[in-house]
C-alpha cells in the first residue's frame, strides 16, 4: 500500500517550505523516501547531498560521547581510514555556536535536555554543509530557549543559501516561517505560499472534519494526537 | 619482586603471558563496541558457538581454534541473518544460537574427545598455550584490531544512531557483520586460554569495569586493554601461587575488578552529590 502518492514540488535555494498535515499524512514518510531509507518510485534532482534532523535523537542516554562528538559524526563523517582533523573540529565548533551551544561540546549528550539535545542534532546536520536541510518535528518536544535558538539557526542557514524541508504539525509556525507550504494528507493537497496553501477549503480538504473554524481570522485543528491552534492571518 | 617474576622463569607461564597480551588486544576493544551496540549478549552465543566449531576440527585432528572461528563465524552471519529481521526478536535470536551451539558442541565432544580435552575446549588451559597457538593468536589479532582501527568510528555511530547513520550512506548491515565477525575471531584468540565458556569475560568484562570513567568512545576502547592486561596477570599470578585454574581465575579477578569499579564509582557519585548539594543548600 502506497503511503504516499503524486507527490511534485521544487525547492529553491535559500527557500523554507514546511510540510504540513494531519498525522499519519506521509511528512516523515516524504522525507524519509527523499533521503533515500524508504522504496520510492520517482525521480528526485539535487545538487549535493541532504541534511537530516530526525524528530526522535538517540535514545541511549549512557553512550559515551559528548555533544562535540555528536556534531563531528556530521562534520568528518566515519569512512574508512579518515582521522578528524583540525578543520573538521573547527567546523564542529562553529556548529555548536550556531545552535547557541558553544561552551557545552564537553558536555555527555546524555546529561543534556532534550531542548539541548534537538541542538546538537541540529548542528550536526548543520556541520555537514549540505545545501540542502531536512527537519522532522525539529520543535516537538523543545523548550522555548532551544526552540528559539533553533529558529534562529535555520533562518542563518536560509540566508546562507540553504533550502529547508521542515515537517510539522504545527501550522502557526509554517504560516510564520514557511515561504511556501506542501500540505499533505496522502498526497499533496495544496502547495503553495502559506496565505493559499493554508486556506480553509485546502485545510478542510486535508484535515477532513478534524477541523474546527472558529473564525475568519483563526482554525483549530483537533488531529488525532495533537492540537493545534493557529490564530493566524489569511485563513 | 619475587612473587610478580618468579612466575617468568618458566616457559609455559611466558607463553601464557603472551597469550594474555593478545587475549586482551584482541578482545577489550571489539568487546566495549559490543557493549556499545547492546549485543554483551550476542558475544554470549557467539563464544558458545565456539564449541562445536572446535569439537568438529579436534575430531578430525585438525585446531581446534580455527575450527571454533569457523563455527563462531557460521553463528556471526546467522546472528546477523537473524537481527535483520523484523518478526524475530533479538533476544530470542541470541538465546536460540547460544543454547544450539552449545548443545551440538558438547554432543560432538562427548563423542569424540577424552574428558580433559573437553573441558579444556569449555574452560581454556591457558597453562598448555605452545608457539602455535600464540602464531595463529598472533594473526587473528592483528585482523581484529584492523577493523577496530578502520571502522570503530562508524561501528560507535551506528551503534548511537542507526537511522541516521543510514542517511549519511553507512551500510549499517555490513559493519554489524563486521563487528559480529571481528566478535567471532576475538573469541577465537581467547578460546586456547579462556575456552568457549569463559571468552566472553574478557571480552565484555574490560569496558564494563571502564565504563564508569570515560565519557568518550576512544577512550573506552583504550583502556579495555590494560585492564584486560591486569586481570589476565593477575589471573596467572592466582593460578601459579595458589593452584587455581587459571581461566577460572582471570574470570574470577574480572568479576572482582568490575565489583570494586562499580563500587568505588557509586561512592564518588554519591560524595560528588552531597557536595553538590552542600552547595546550593
Amino acid at each position: 500500500m502506497r503511503a504516499l502518492a503524486d507527490v511534485s514540488f521544487d525547492l529553491v535555494a535559500g527557500e523554507l517550505i514546511a510540510i504540513v498535515g494531519p498525522n499519519g499524512a506521509g511528512k516523515s514518510t516524504l522525507l524519509l523516501a527523499l533521503l533515500g531509507l524508504l522504496p520510492s518510485s520517482g525521480t528526485f534532482d539535487v545538487a549535493g547531498d541532504l541534511a537530516f534532523v530526525p524528530q526522535h535523537g538517540p535514545a541511549d542516554a549512557d553512550f559515551p560521547v559528548t555533544a562535540l562528538d555528536v556534531v563531528l559524526q556530521g562534520a568528518a563523517p566515519p569512512r574508512p581510514f579518515r582521522r578528524i582533523d583540525a578543520t573538521a573540529r573547527s567546523a564542529a565548533r562553529s556548529a555548536l555556536s550556531e545552535v547557541g551551544l558553544a561552551d557545552s561540546g564537553d558536555r555527555p549528550y546524555g546529561s543534556l535536555s532534550g531542548g539541548q539535545r534537538q541542538r546538537v542534532l541540529l548542528a550536526r546536520a548543520l556541520a555537514q554543509r549540505a545545501p540542502i536541510l531536512l527537519l522532522d518535528e525539529p520543535l516537538s518536544a523543545v523548550d522555548a530557549p532551544s526552540e528559539q535558538a533553533i529558529m534562529a539557526a535555520i533562518a542563518a542557514e536560509q540566508a546562507r543559501g540553504v533550502g529547508v524541508l521542515l515537517a510539522t504539525h504545527d501550522l502557526a509556525l509554517a504560516r510564520s516561517r514557511a515561504d511556501r507550504v506542501l500540505l499533505l494528507a496522502g498526497h499533496v493537497h495544496a502547495f503553495g505560499p502559506p496565505g493559499e496553501a493554508l486556506g480553509v477549503e485546502q485545510l478542510r480538504s486535508a484535515y477532513g472534519g478534524r477541523m474546527l473554524v472558529l473564525d475568519d481570522q483563526g482554525l483549530a485543528v483537533a488531529d488525532d494526537h495533537c492540537h493545534d491552534h493557529d490564530h493566524g492571518h489569511g485563513a | 619482586m619475587s612473587w610478580l617474576l618468579d612466575p617468568l622463569q618458566y616457559g609455559f607461564m611466558q607463553r601464557a603471558l603472551l597469550e594474555v597480551v593478545l587475549i586482551a588486544v584482541a578482545c577489550g576493544p571489539v568487546g566495549a563496541l559490543l557493549s556499545l551496540r547492546r549485543l554483551a549478549y550476542a558475544g554470549d552465543s557467539l563464544s558458545h558457538a565456539l564449541v562445536p566449531g572446535a569439537a568438529v576440527f579436534i575430531s578430525f585432528g585438525l585446531s581446534g581454534e580455527w575450527g571454533a572461528v569457523l563455527g563462531a563465524l557460521l553463528a556471526a552471519v546467522v546472528t546477523a541473518f537473524l537481527l535483520r529481521r523484523d518478526d524475530v526478536r533479538e533476544d530470542v535470536v541470541v538465546a536460540l544460537v547460544f543454547s544450539v551451539a552449545l548443545a551440538v558442541g558438547v554432543a560432538l565432544l562427548s563423542l569424540t574427545v577424552p574428558a580433559q580435552r573437553s573441558l579444556a575446549v569449555l574452560f581454556g588451559d591457558i597453562l598448555a598455550v605452545d608457539r602455535g597457538d600464540l602464531i595463529g593468536g598472533a594473526i587473528a589479532m592483528a585482523i581484529v584490531s584492523g577493523v577496530v582501527l578502520v571502522g570503530s568510528r562508524a561501528i560507535a555511530l551506528t551503534s548511537f544512531d542507526r537511522g541516521w547513520a543510514r542517511t549519511i550512506g553507512i551500510r549499517v548491515g555490513l559493519i554489524d557483520a563486521a563487528l559480529l565477525l571481528a566478535t567471532a575471531l576475538a573469541l577465537g584468540v581467547a578460546l586456547r586460554g579462556l575456552g568457549g565458556l569463559l571468552a566472553l569475560a574478557m571480552l565484555i568484562g574490560p569496558a564494563a569495569i571502564a565504563r564508569p570513567w570515560v565519557r568518550r568512545v576512544g577512550p573506552l576502547l583504550l583502556l579495555t586493554i590494560p585492564l584486560g592486561l591486569l586481570a589476565g596477570c593477575l589471573g596467572l599470578l592466582v593460578s601459579f601461587h595458589f593452584g587455581w585454574a587459571a581461566g577460572p581465575a582471570i574470570a574470577t579477578i574480572i568479576a572482582a575488578l568490575f565489583l570494586a569499579s562499580r563500587g568505588v564509582a557509586l561512592v564518588v557519585d554519591l560524595r560528588s552529590r552531597s557536595a553538590s548539594a552542600a552547595r546550593h543548600a
